[in-house]
Protein backbone atom coordinates (compact mmCIF):
# COMPACT_ATOMS: atom_id res chain seq x y z
CA UNK A 1 0.00 0.00 0.00
CA UNK A 2 1.52 3.53 -1.10
CA UNK A 3 0.77 6.09 1.37
CA UNK A 4 1.10 8.83 -0.70
CA UNK A 5 -2.04 7.45 -2.74
CA UNK A 6 -4.05 6.80 0.24
CA UNK A 7 -3.19 10.27 1.38
CA UNK A 8 -4.19 11.75 -2.14
CA UNK A 9 -7.20 10.05 -2.12
CA UNK A 10 -7.68 11.14 2.14
CA UNK A 11 -7.50 14.58 1.18
CA UNK A 12 -9.81 14.71 -1.88
CA UNK A 13 -12.21 12.46 0.57
CA UNK A 14 -11.63 15.58 3.58
CA UNK A 15 -12.59 18.36 0.98
CA UNK A 16 -15.78 16.38 0.15
CA UNK A 17 -17.03 15.60 3.68
CA UNK A 18 -16.01 19.30 4.72
CA UNK A 19 -18.29 20.08 1.87
CA UNK A 20 -21.29 18.20 3.20
CA UNK A 21 -23.84 20.84 5.44
CA UNK A 22 -25.61 17.79 7.07
CA UNK A 23 -22.43 17.52 8.84
CA UNK A 24 -21.87 20.82 10.07
CA UNK A 25 -25.64 21.53 10.76
CA UNK A 26 -24.50 18.32 13.38
CA UNK A 27 -22.17 19.71 14.64
CA UNK A 28 -23.03 22.90 15.33
CA UNK A 29 -26.18 22.02 16.57
CA UNK A 30 -24.12 19.37 19.09
CA UNK A 31 -22.00 22.97 19.77
CA UNK A 32 -24.92 25.13 20.77
CA UNK A 33 -26.38 22.61 22.44
CA UNK A 34 -23.14 22.19 24.42
CA UNK A 35 -22.24 26.00 24.86
CA UNK A 36 -26.04 26.55 26.18
CA UNK A 37 -25.76 23.32 28.56
CA UNK A 38 -22.14 24.16 29.96
CA UNK A 39 -23.82 28.03 30.53
CA UNK A 40 -26.60 26.68 32.47
CA UNK A 41 -25.26 23.94 34.10
CA UNK A 42 -22.16 25.97 35.35
CA UNK A 43 -24.55 29.09 36.20
CA UNK A 44 -26.11 27.03 38.12
CA UNK A 45 -23.23 25.66 40.44
CA UNK A 46 -22.85 28.88 42.63
CA UNK A 47 -19.44 28.80 44.23
CA UNK A 48 -19.28 25.22 43.96
CA UNK A 49 -17.57 24.85 40.64
CA UNK A 50 -16.27 21.34 40.42
CA UNK A 51 -20.47 20.47 41.04
CA UNK A 52 -21.58 22.21 37.97
CA UNK A 53 -19.13 21.09 36.12
CA UNK A 54 -19.98 17.43 36.77
CA UNK A 55 -23.64 18.10 35.98
CA UNK A 56 -23.07 20.03 33.12
CA UNK A 57 -20.44 17.19 31.68
CA UNK A 58 -22.99 14.39 32.49
CA UNK A 59 -25.83 16.58 30.48
CA UNK A 60 -22.78 16.68 27.99
CA UNK A 61 -22.52 12.72 27.62
CA UNK A 62 -26.08 12.54 26.74
CA UNK A 63 -25.69 15.34 24.00
CA UNK A 64 -23.02 13.33 22.83
CA UNK A 65 -24.67 10.09 22.57
CA UNK A 66 -26.97 11.34 20.13
CA UNK A 67 -25.18 13.41 17.95
CA UNK A 68 -21.58 11.79 17.96
CA UNK A 69 -23.07 8.52 16.47
CA UNK A 70 -25.42 10.33 14.29
CA UNK A 71 -22.72 12.01 12.43
CA UNK A 72 -20.26 9.49 12.38
CA UNK A 73 -23.30 7.19 10.84
CA UNK A 74 -24.38 9.60 8.54
CA UNK A 75 -20.88 10.71 6.91
CA UNK A 76 -19.64 6.87 6.85
CA UNK A 77 -23.19 6.03 5.00
CA UNK A 78 -22.35 8.17 2.22
CA UNK A 79 -19.31 8.05 1.15
CA UNK A 80 -18.75 5.10 -0.17
CA UNK A 81 -22.43 4.72 -1.74
CA UNK A 82 -22.39 7.71 -2.82
CA UNK A 83 -19.46 7.37 -5.13
CA UNK A 84 -20.73 4.09 -6.21
CA UNK A 85 -23.98 6.06 -7.49
CA UNK A 86 -22.45 8.51 -9.40
CA UNK A 87 -20.00 5.94 -11.08
CA UNK A 88 -17.00 8.11 -10.06
CA UNK A 89 -16.10 5.07 -7.46
CA UNK A 90 -15.79 3.25 -10.85
CA UNK A 91 -13.65 5.64 -12.26
CA UNK A 92 -10.78 5.72 -9.96
CA UNK A 93 -10.65 2.24 -9.70
CA UNK A 94 -9.45 1.95 -13.14
CA UNK A 95 -6.32 4.23 -12.05
CA UNK A 96 -3.42 2.57 -10.28
CA UNK A 97 -4.53 2.26 -7.52
CA UNK A 98 -5.36 -0.27 -5.21
CA UNK A 99 -9.13 -1.15 -3.68
CA UNK A 100 -7.13 -0.69 -0.35
CA UNK A 101 -5.76 2.92 -1.18
CA UNK A 102 -9.08 3.58 -2.15
CA UNK A 103 -10.77 2.59 1.17
CA UNK A 104 -8.36 3.38 3.69
CA UNK A 105 -7.67 6.96 2.01
CA UNK A 106 -11.43 7.72 2.05
CA UNK A 107 -11.73 6.37 5.70
CA UNK A 108 -9.03 8.64 6.89
CA UNK A 109 -10.47 11.95 5.10
CA UNK A 110 -14.07 10.57 6.60
CA UNK A 111 -12.28 10.62 9.89
CA UNK A 112 -10.51 14.05 9.92
CA UNK A 113 -13.92 15.69 8.61
CA UNK A 114 -15.38 13.99 11.43
CA UNK A 115 -13.14 14.90 14.05
CA UNK A 116 -13.08 18.25 12.89
CA UNK A 117 -16.82 18.22 13.17
CA UNK A 118 -16.21 17.20 16.89
CA UNK A 119 -13.23 19.73 17.54
CA UNK A 120 -16.12 22.66 16.50
CA UNK A 121 -18.50 21.18 19.14
CA UNK A 122 -15.97 20.59 21.62
CA UNK A 123 -14.14 23.97 20.64
CA UNK A 124 -18.26 25.73 21.22
CA UNK A 125 -18.44 24.05 25.22
CA UNK A 126 -15.13 24.15 26.52
CA UNK A 127 -15.55 27.78 25.58
CA UNK A 128 -18.92 27.77 27.19
CA UNK A 129 -17.58 26.52 30.05
CA UNK A 130 -14.76 28.75 30.53
CA UNK A 131 -16.65 31.34 30.23
CA UNK A 132 -18.79 30.10 32.76
CA UNK A 133 -15.24 30.04 35.06
CA UNK A 134 -15.46 26.31 35.55
CA UNK A 135 -14.58 23.26 34.67
CA UNK A 136 -11.96 20.51 35.05
CA UNK A 137 -9.52 20.45 31.69
CA UNK A 138 -8.67 16.75 32.24
CA UNK A 139 -12.19 14.99 32.58
CA UNK A 140 -13.01 17.51 29.66
CA UNK A 141 -10.05 16.07 27.76
CA UNK A 142 -11.39 12.31 28.51
CA UNK A 143 -14.69 13.18 27.58
CA UNK A 144 -13.23 14.37 24.27
CA UNK A 145 -11.36 11.17 23.84
CA UNK A 146 -13.93 8.70 24.55
CA UNK A 147 -15.65 11.46 22.13
CA UNK A 148 -13.43 10.88 19.38
CA UNK A 149 -13.53 6.72 19.71
CA UNK A 150 -17.05 7.08 19.70
CA UNK A 151 -16.97 8.90 16.50
CA UNK A 152 -14.75 6.88 14.23
CA UNK A 153 -16.48 3.38 15.63
CA UNK A 154 -19.96 5.00 14.37
CA UNK A 155 -17.77 6.13 11.10
CA UNK A 156 -16.98 2.55 10.75
CA UNK A 157 -20.66 1.38 11.43
CA UNK A 158 -21.38 3.88 8.90
CA UNK A 159 -18.77 2.64 6.27
CA UNK A 160 -20.24 -1.20 6.61
CA UNK A 161 -23.58 0.06 5.54
CA UNK A 162 -21.78 2.29 2.53
CA UNK A 163 -19.92 -0.99 1.43
CA UNK A 164 -23.35 -3.06 1.35
CA UNK A 165 -25.19 -0.75 -0.65
CA UNK A 166 -25.15 1.06 -3.63
CA UNK A 167 -27.16 4.09 -3.09
CA UNK A 168 -26.57 7.28 -0.90
CA UNK A 169 -30.40 7.59 -0.01
CA UNK A 170 -30.70 3.85 0.99
CA UNK A 171 -27.33 4.74 2.78
CA UNK A 172 -28.24 7.84 4.98
CA UNK A 173 -31.74 5.66 5.72
CA UNK A 174 -29.90 2.78 6.84
CA UNK A 175 -27.55 5.37 9.24
CA UNK A 176 -30.58 7.12 10.39
CA UNK A 177 -32.48 2.99 11.31
CA UNK A 178 -28.96 2.13 13.14
CA UNK A 179 -29.00 5.39 14.97
CA UNK A 180 -32.19 4.75 16.15
CA UNK A 181 -31.48 1.02 17.33
CA UNK A 182 -28.29 2.43 18.52
CA UNK A 183 -29.56 5.16 21.10
CA UNK A 184 -33.00 4.24 21.95
CA UNK A 185 -34.13 0.59 21.03
CA UNK A 186 -30.52 -0.32 22.81
CA UNK A 187 -31.23 1.57 25.97
CA UNK A 188 -34.99 0.30 25.86
CA UNK A 189 -33.84 -3.53 25.32
CA UNK A 190 -31.57 -3.34 28.05
CA UNK A 191 -33.86 -1.84 30.73
CA UNK A 192 -36.47 -4.56 29.11
CA UNK A 193 -33.99 -7.17 29.70
CA UNK A 194 -33.54 -6.48 33.04
CA UNK A 195 -36.83 -6.33 33.95
CA UNK A 196 -37.73 -9.41 32.09
CA UNK A 197 -34.84 -11.97 32.71
CA UNK A 198 -33.37 -9.89 35.95
CA UNK A 199 -29.53 -11.20 34.49
CA UNK A 200 -26.63 -11.35 36.96
CA UNK A 201 -24.22 -7.86 36.78
CA UNK A 202 -21.77 -9.98 34.56
CA UNK A 203 -24.15 -10.87 32.14
CA UNK A 204 -25.88 -6.90 32.10
CA UNK A 205 -22.08 -5.88 31.57
CA UNK A 206 -21.55 -8.31 28.85
CA UNK A 207 -24.70 -6.99 27.09
CA UNK A 208 -24.25 -3.49 27.62
CA UNK A 209 -20.61 -3.53 26.02
CA UNK A 210 -22.39 -5.08 22.67
CA UNK A 211 -23.35 -1.48 22.20
CA UNK A 212 -20.56 0.84 21.53
CA UNK A 213 -22.69 3.24 22.61
CA UNK A 214 -23.34 2.43 26.06
CA UNK A 215 -19.09 1.37 26.23
CA UNK A 216 -18.44 5.17 25.71
CA UNK A 217 -21.56 5.90 28.36
CA UNK A 218 -19.42 4.24 30.97
CA UNK A 219 -16.07 5.45 29.86
CA UNK A 220 -17.33 9.03 29.89
CA UNK A 221 -19.15 9.02 33.72
CA UNK A 222 -16.10 7.48 34.62
CA UNK A 223 -13.79 10.15 33.51
CA UNK A 224 -15.92 12.41 34.82
CA UNK A 225 -15.70 10.94 38.20
CA UNK A 226 -19.19 10.45 38.46
CA UNK A 227 -20.82 7.51 40.34
CA UNK A 228 -21.36 4.52 38.79
CA UNK A 229 -24.39 3.86 40.24
CA UNK A 230 -26.20 6.51 37.43
CA UNK A 231 -25.14 3.10 35.33
CA UNK A 232 -26.76 0.30 37.91
CA UNK A 233 -25.44 -2.60 39.02
CA UNK A 234 -23.76 -3.16 35.40
CA UNK A 235 -21.33 -0.16 36.26
CA UNK A 236 -20.54 -1.07 39.72
CA UNK A 237 -19.66 -4.63 38.25
CA UNK A 238 -17.19 -2.98 35.94
CA UNK A 239 -16.23 -0.81 38.45
CA UNK A 240 -15.33 -4.10 40.87
CA UNK A 241 -13.77 -5.82 38.23
CA UNK A 242 -11.40 -3.37 36.37
CA UNK A 243 -10.50 -0.71 39.14
CA UNK A 244 -8.18 2.37 37.89
CA UNK A 245 -8.01 -0.29 34.81
CA UNK A 246 -11.74 0.36 33.43
CA UNK A 247 -11.11 3.76 31.23
CA UNK A 248 -8.40 1.73 29.70
CA UNK A 249 -10.38 -1.27 29.44
CA UNK A 250 -13.51 1.18 27.55
CA UNK A 251 -11.02 2.37 25.27
CA UNK A 252 -9.58 -1.12 24.20
CA UNK A 253 -13.32 -1.53 23.82
CA UNK A 254 -14.03 1.06 22.13
CA UNK A 255 -10.85 0.66 19.87
CA UNK A 256 -11.46 -2.42 18.83
CA UNK A 257 -15.15 -1.35 17.72
CA UNK A 258 -13.13 0.80 15.16
CA UNK A 259 -11.11 -2.16 14.14
CA UNK A 260 -13.57 -4.30 13.92
CA UNK A 261 -15.89 -2.25 11.42
CA UNK A 262 -13.33 -0.99 9.54
CA UNK A 263 -12.26 -3.96 9.31
CA UNK A 264 -15.85 -5.71 7.92
CA UNK A 265 -16.42 -2.87 5.70
CA UNK A 266 -13.29 -3.26 3.81
CA UNK A 267 -13.95 -6.72 3.75
CA UNK A 268 -17.15 -6.03 2.04
CA UNK A 269 -15.77 -3.73 -0.51
CA UNK A 270 -13.03 -5.97 -1.80
CA UNK A 271 -16.05 -8.14 -2.23
CA UNK A 272 -17.86 -6.16 -4.61
CA UNK A 273 -15.39 -6.09 -7.58
CA UNK A 274 -17.97 -6.11 -10.32
CA UNK A 275 -19.99 -2.94 -8.91
CA UNK A 276 -17.11 -0.72 -8.15
CA UNK B 1 -0.05 -5.38 -26.61
CA UNK B 2 -3.93 -6.58 -25.85
CA UNK B 3 -4.72 -10.34 -25.99
CA UNK B 4 -8.22 -11.55 -24.94
CA UNK B 5 -7.39 -15.24 -24.48
CA UNK B 6 -10.99 -16.85 -24.26
CA UNK B 7 -12.72 -14.35 -21.93
CA UNK B 8 -16.17 -15.29 -20.40
CA UNK B 9 -18.61 -12.61 -18.49
CA UNK B 10 -20.93 -13.97 -16.38
CA UNK B 11 -23.35 -12.14 -13.97
CA UNK B 12 -25.97 -14.36 -11.61
CA UNK B 13 -26.05 -16.85 -14.83
CA UNK B 14 -26.25 -14.26 -17.58
CA UNK B 15 -23.24 -14.52 -19.99
CA UNK B 16 -22.43 -11.16 -20.86
CA UNK B 17 -19.68 -11.87 -22.83
CA UNK B 18 -19.10 -15.12 -24.41
CA UNK B 19 -15.48 -16.75 -25.23
CA UNK B 20 -13.65 -13.51 -26.83
CA UNK B 21 -10.64 -14.40 -28.82
CA UNK B 22 -8.47 -11.52 -30.13
CA UNK B 23 -5.47 -9.78 -30.32
CA UNK B 24 -4.55 -5.88 -31.27
CA UNK B 25 -1.28 -4.82 -31.61
CA UNK B 26 0.83 -1.86 -30.32
CA UNK B 27 -0.17 1.54 -32.53
CA UNK B 28 -3.74 -0.06 -33.82
CA UNK B 29 -7.13 1.68 -33.30
CA UNK B 30 -9.94 -1.10 -33.09
CA UNK B 31 -13.56 -0.08 -33.00
CA UNK B 32 -15.80 -2.34 -31.24
CA UNK B 33 -19.46 -2.08 -31.90
CA UNK B 34 -22.32 -4.17 -31.50
CA UNK B 35 -26.17 -3.75 -29.98
CA UNK B 36 -27.04 -2.62 -26.99
CA UNK B 37 -25.88 -5.20 -24.14
CA UNK B 38 -24.01 -7.07 -27.02
CA UNK B 39 -20.62 -6.92 -24.06
CA UNK B 40 -19.02 -3.62 -25.45
CA UNK B 41 -18.53 -1.73 -22.20
CA UNK B 42 -18.47 -5.32 -20.44
CA UNK B 43 -15.70 -6.11 -22.67
CA UNK B 44 -13.85 -2.53 -22.37
CA UNK B 45 -14.16 -3.11 -18.41
CA UNK B 46 -12.16 -6.37 -18.50
CA UNK B 47 -9.64 -5.10 -20.56
CA UNK B 48 -9.20 -1.47 -18.10
CA UNK B 49 -9.25 -4.24 -15.40
CA UNK B 50 -12.17 -3.24 -13.36
CA UNK B 51 -14.30 -6.44 -13.78
CA UNK B 52 -13.00 -9.95 -13.62
CA UNK B 53 -13.47 -12.49 -16.26
CA UNK B 54 -15.51 -15.11 -14.83
CA UNK B 55 -13.23 -17.33 -17.41
CA UNK B 56 -9.81 -16.49 -19.76
CA UNK B 57 -7.54 -14.08 -19.21
CA UNK B 58 -6.57 -10.81 -20.48
CA UNK B 59 -3.12 -10.01 -21.25
CA UNK B 60 -1.91 -6.06 -21.59
CA UNK B 61 1.70 -6.52 -23.59
CA UNK B 62 1.71 -10.69 -21.92
CA UNK B 63 0.77 -9.60 -18.69
CA UNK B 64 -2.30 -10.73 -16.68
CA UNK B 65 -4.14 -7.58 -15.81
CA UNK B 66 -6.03 -8.98 -12.77
CA UNK B 67 -2.69 -10.16 -11.48
CA UNK B 68 -0.56 -6.54 -12.72
CA UNK B 69 -3.40 -4.50 -12.72
CA UNK B 70 -2.05 -1.47 -10.53
CA UNK B 71 1.40 -1.73 -12.58
CA UNK B 72 -0.91 -1.96 -15.87
CA UNK B 73 -3.50 0.75 -14.95
CA UNK B 74 -0.50 3.38 -15.39
CA UNK B 75 -0.12 2.51 -19.23
CA UNK B 76 -4.10 2.24 -19.53
CA UNK B 77 -6.16 5.56 -20.12
CA UNK B 78 -9.79 4.37 -19.81
CA UNK B 79 -12.79 6.89 -20.95
CA UNK B 80 -16.00 5.26 -19.36
CA UNK B 81 -19.94 5.79 -21.49
CA UNK B 82 -20.77 8.38 -18.59
CA UNK B 83 -18.22 10.60 -17.41
CA UNK B 84 -18.99 10.61 -14.11
CA UNK B 85 -16.43 13.29 -12.80
CA UNK B 86 -16.08 14.86 -9.48
CA UNK B 87 -18.25 17.69 -9.98
CA UNK B 88 -17.40 20.50 -7.23
CA UNK B 89 -14.15 20.41 -8.37
CA UNK B 90 -12.97 22.43 -10.91
CA UNK B 91 -11.22 21.35 -14.01
CA UNK B 92 -7.90 22.59 -13.03
CA UNK B 93 -8.44 20.76 -9.82
CA UNK B 94 -9.45 17.60 -10.84
CA UNK B 95 -7.15 16.58 -13.05
CA UNK B 96 -4.23 17.58 -10.45
CA UNK B 97 -5.72 15.21 -8.45
CA UNK B 98 -5.33 12.48 -10.78
CA UNK B 99 -2.19 13.80 -11.50
CA UNK B 100 -1.34 13.22 -7.72
CA UNK B 101 -2.82 9.37 -8.41
CA UNK B 102 -0.10 9.00 -11.27
CA UNK B 103 2.67 10.26 -9.07
CA UNK B 104 3.13 13.00 -11.87
CA UNK B 105 5.74 15.78 -10.32
CA UNK B 106 3.62 18.90 -10.09
CA UNK B 107 5.37 21.37 -12.81
CA UNK B 108 5.36 18.31 -15.61
CA UNK B 109 1.68 17.61 -14.33
CA UNK B 110 0.58 21.57 -14.63
CA UNK B 111 2.32 21.53 -18.72
CA UNK B 112 0.11 18.98 -19.30
CA UNK B 113 -2.46 20.37 -18.07
CA UNK B 114 -1.86 23.10 -20.25
CA UNK B 115 -1.17 21.32 -22.98
CA UNK B 116 -4.70 19.10 -22.85
CA UNK B 117 -6.67 22.10 -21.90
CA UNK B 118 -5.47 23.54 -25.27
CA UNK B 119 -5.54 21.22 -27.68
CA UNK B 120 -9.23 20.03 -25.95
CA UNK B 121 -10.34 23.56 -26.29
CA UNK B 122 -11.47 23.00 -22.77
CA UNK B 123 -12.27 27.16 -21.60
CA UNK B 124 -12.62 28.23 -18.08
CA UNK B 125 -10.91 25.58 -16.59
CA UNK B 126 -11.07 27.11 -13.26
CA UNK B 127 -14.87 26.35 -13.62
CA UNK B 128 -16.57 24.02 -11.47
CA UNK B 129 -16.81 20.87 -13.53
CA UNK B 130 -20.88 21.11 -12.09
CA UNK B 131 -21.21 24.07 -14.17
CA UNK B 132 -19.82 22.82 -17.40
CA UNK B 133 -22.03 21.55 -20.83
CA UNK B 134 -22.02 17.63 -21.28
CA UNK B 135 -20.46 18.33 -24.02
CA UNK B 136 -17.21 19.90 -21.87
CA UNK B 137 -17.66 17.26 -19.00
CA UNK B 138 -16.73 15.10 -21.70
CA UNK B 139 -13.69 16.64 -22.65
CA UNK B 140 -12.76 17.05 -18.99
CA UNK B 141 -12.92 13.20 -18.88
CA UNK B 142 -11.01 12.07 -22.51
CA UNK B 143 -8.53 15.07 -21.14
CA UNK B 144 -7.98 12.57 -17.67
CA UNK B 145 -7.74 9.74 -19.77
CA UNK B 146 -4.97 11.47 -21.39
CA UNK B 147 -3.08 13.21 -18.81
CA UNK B 148 -0.51 10.08 -18.17
CA UNK B 149 0.15 10.11 -21.61
CA UNK B 150 -1.07 6.24 -21.66
CA UNK B 151 0.43 3.66 -24.79
CA UNK B 152 -3.20 1.92 -24.20
CA UNK B 153 -6.45 4.31 -24.47
CA UNK B 154 -9.90 2.64 -24.21
CA UNK B 155 -12.64 5.03 -25.12
CA UNK B 156 -16.41 3.61 -24.54
CA UNK B 157 -19.18 5.92 -26.18
CA UNK B 158 -16.79 8.74 -26.64
CA UNK B 159 -19.27 10.27 -28.41
CA UNK B 160 -22.27 9.50 -26.68
CA UNK B 161 -24.91 11.88 -26.11
CA UNK B 162 -22.95 14.70 -27.49
CA UNK B 163 -24.02 17.40 -29.90
CA UNK B 164 -22.61 16.66 -33.91
CA UNK B 165 -19.85 19.89 -33.72
CA UNK B 166 -18.28 18.49 -30.48
CA UNK B 167 -18.70 14.72 -31.78
CA UNK B 168 -16.79 15.91 -34.86
CA UNK B 169 -14.23 17.75 -32.94
CA UNK B 170 -13.34 14.67 -30.72
CA UNK B 171 -13.34 11.94 -33.69
CA UNK B 172 -10.75 14.81 -35.47
CA UNK B 173 -9.02 14.81 -32.08
CA UNK B 174 -9.14 10.93 -31.83
CA UNK B 175 -7.22 10.78 -35.51
CA UNK B 176 -4.63 13.04 -34.49
CA UNK B 177 -3.73 10.17 -31.86
CA UNK B 178 -2.72 7.53 -34.39
CA UNK B 179 0.39 9.70 -35.04
CA UNK B 180 1.22 9.15 -31.56
CA UNK B 181 1.45 5.35 -31.59
CA UNK B 182 -1.35 4.89 -28.72
CA UNK B 183 -3.43 1.86 -29.14
CA UNK B 184 -6.67 2.85 -29.09
CA UNK B 185 -9.72 0.46 -28.22
CA UNK B 186 -12.97 2.69 -28.68
CA UNK B 187 -16.74 1.58 -29.02
CA UNK B 188 -18.97 3.58 -30.71
CA UNK B 189 -22.83 4.07 -31.81
CA UNK B 190 -22.06 5.72 -34.63
CA UNK B 191 -20.53 3.48 -37.13
CA UNK B 192 -19.18 6.51 -39.48
CA UNK B 193 -17.11 7.43 -36.58
CA UNK B 194 -15.60 4.28 -36.36
CA UNK B 195 -14.98 3.35 -40.00
CA UNK B 196 -13.60 6.77 -40.34
CA UNK B 197 -10.71 5.71 -37.76
CA UNK B 198 -10.64 2.69 -36.88
CA UNK B 199 -8.29 -0.26 -38.85
CA UNK B 200 -9.28 -3.22 -37.37
CA UNK B 201 -13.45 -3.77 -36.37
CA UNK B 202 -14.48 -5.94 -34.00
CA UNK B 203 -18.48 -6.60 -34.32
CA UNK B 204 -19.94 -8.58 -31.08
CA UNK B 205 -23.50 -10.09 -31.00
CA UNK B 206 -24.83 -11.51 -27.47
CA UNK B 207 -22.15 -11.43 -26.29
CA UNK B 208 -20.07 -13.17 -28.87
CA UNK B 209 -17.61 -11.89 -31.51
CA UNK B 210 -19.03 -12.14 -34.75
CA UNK B 211 -16.41 -10.24 -37.02
CA UNK B 212 -12.79 -9.11 -36.42
CA UNK B 213 -11.36 -7.75 -39.22
CA UNK B 214 -10.01 -4.76 -41.09
CA UNK B 215 -12.55 -2.66 -42.88
CA UNK B 216 -11.59 -3.92 -46.59
CA UNK B 217 -11.66 -7.69 -45.14
CA UNK B 218 -15.14 -6.92 -43.63
CA UNK B 219 -15.93 -5.31 -47.06
CA UNK B 220 -15.05 -7.87 -49.14
CA UNK B 221 -16.25 -10.94 -47.25
CA UNK B 222 -19.16 -9.65 -46.13
CA UNK B 223 -20.28 -6.30 -47.89
CA UNK B 224 -21.50 -5.69 -51.29
CA UNK B 225 -19.78 -3.82 -54.24
CA UNK B 226 -22.30 -1.73 -56.56
CA UNK B 227 -22.07 -0.48 -59.88
CA UNK B 228 -23.49 2.00 -61.48
CA UNK B 229 -23.01 3.19 -64.70
CA UNK B 230 -24.06 6.29 -66.56
CA UNK B 231 -24.99 6.17 -70.28
CA UNK B 232 -26.86 8.66 -73.13
CA UNK B 233 -28.88 7.43 -75.41
CA UNK B 234 -30.84 8.74 -78.55
CA UNK B 235 -34.23 7.06 -77.81
CA UNK B 236 -36.54 6.88 -74.69
CA UNK B 237 -35.60 3.98 -72.19
CA UNK B 238 -37.18 2.22 -68.52
CA UNK B 239 -33.99 3.34 -66.70
CA UNK B 240 -33.70 5.43 -64.10
CA UNK B 241 -32.47 9.23 -65.21
CA UNK B 242 -30.71 11.98 -63.98
CA UNK B 243 -30.40 15.18 -65.89
CA UNK B 244 -29.58 14.19 -69.38
CA UNK B 245 -28.57 10.52 -68.00
CA UNK B 246 -29.79 7.18 -67.48
CA UNK B 247 -28.18 5.10 -64.67
CA UNK B 248 -28.11 1.44 -64.25
CA UNK B 249 -27.01 -0.08 -60.86
CA UNK B 250 -26.25 -3.98 -60.39
CA UNK B 251 -24.18 -5.72 -57.52
CA UNK B 252 -22.93 -8.35 -60.14
CA UNK B 253 -20.11 -8.05 -62.26
CA UNK B 254 -21.62 -10.44 -65.34
CA UNK B 255 -24.68 -7.99 -65.42
CA UNK B 256 -22.43 -5.09 -65.70
CA UNK B 257 -20.46 -7.01 -68.26
CA UNK B 258 -23.77 -7.45 -69.96
CA UNK B 259 -24.95 -3.97 -69.88
CA UNK B 260 -21.37 -2.63 -71.10
CA UNK B 261 -21.47 -4.63 -73.83
CA UNK B 262 -25.29 -3.46 -74.64
CA UNK B 263 -24.35 0.12 -74.42
CA UNK B 264 -21.28 -0.68 -77.18
CA UNK B 265 -23.82 -2.17 -79.33
CA UNK B 266 -26.46 -0.25 -79.55
CA UNK B 267 -23.93 3.14 -79.93
CA UNK B 268 -25.00 4.91 -76.67
CA UNK B 269 -22.77 6.81 -74.98
CA UNK B 270 -21.15 5.85 -71.40
CA UNK B 271 -21.07 8.69 -69.35
CA UNK B 272 -19.60 7.06 -65.89
CA UNK B 273 -18.78 3.78 -64.34
CA UNK B 274 -18.41 4.06 -60.49
CA UNK B 275 -17.88 0.94 -57.92
CA UNK B 276 -19.40 1.95 -54.57
CA UNK B 277 -18.63 -0.39 -51.39
CA UNK B 278 -20.80 -1.10 -48.48
CA UNK B 279 -20.43 0.90 -45.76
CA UNK B 280 -20.04 -0.74 -42.00
CA UNK B 281 -23.27 0.09 -41.44
CA UNK B 282 -25.00 -2.12 -44.13
CA UNK B 283 -23.02 -4.85 -43.20
CA UNK B 284 -23.50 -3.92 -39.55
CA UNK B 285 -27.62 -3.94 -40.59
CA UNK B 286 -27.37 -7.77 -42.17
CA UNK B 287 -25.27 -9.05 -38.85
CA UNK B 288 -27.39 -8.03 -36.81
CA UNK B 289 -30.68 -8.83 -38.53
CA UNK B 290 -29.18 -12.85 -39.72
CA UNK B 291 -30.63 -14.96 -37.05
CA UNK B 292 -28.15 -17.36 -37.98
CA UNK B 293 -25.34 -15.48 -35.83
Amino acid sequence: MEFYLLWTVAQRELREALRNKWLWFYAVGFGALAFALAQAGMASAGYAGLGGFGRTAASLVNALLLFVPLIGLTVGAGVIAGERERGTLMYLLAQPVNRAEVFFGKALGAALAVLAALALGFGLAGIGLASAGGGEPAAYLALGGFATLLALASLGLGFIISALTRKAATASGAALILWLALVFLGDLSLIGATMTFRPAPSAMLTLLLFNPLQVFKLGAIYSLRATLDTLGAAGQYAMLQFGALLPWFLGALLSAWIVVSFGIAFALFNQKRNVG
Amino acid sequence: MIHLDHVTKQYHGFTAVQDLEFRAAAGEIIGIIGHNGAGKSTTLKMIAGLIAPTTGTVYINGRDIQKHGVALKRQIGYLPEESPLYENMSARQYLMFFSELYNMPRAHARRRIDELLTSLQLQNPEKLIGEYSKGMKRKVAIARALLHDPLLLILDEPNSGLDPLTSFFIIQYLKSLRHSEKTILLSAHNLFHVESVCDRVAILKNGRLLVFDTMEAIRANLGKREFQIAFRANETLTYARRDDNYLYHTHEIDDLTAMLEKISARGWTLVDLAAQESALEEIYVKLMTNPND
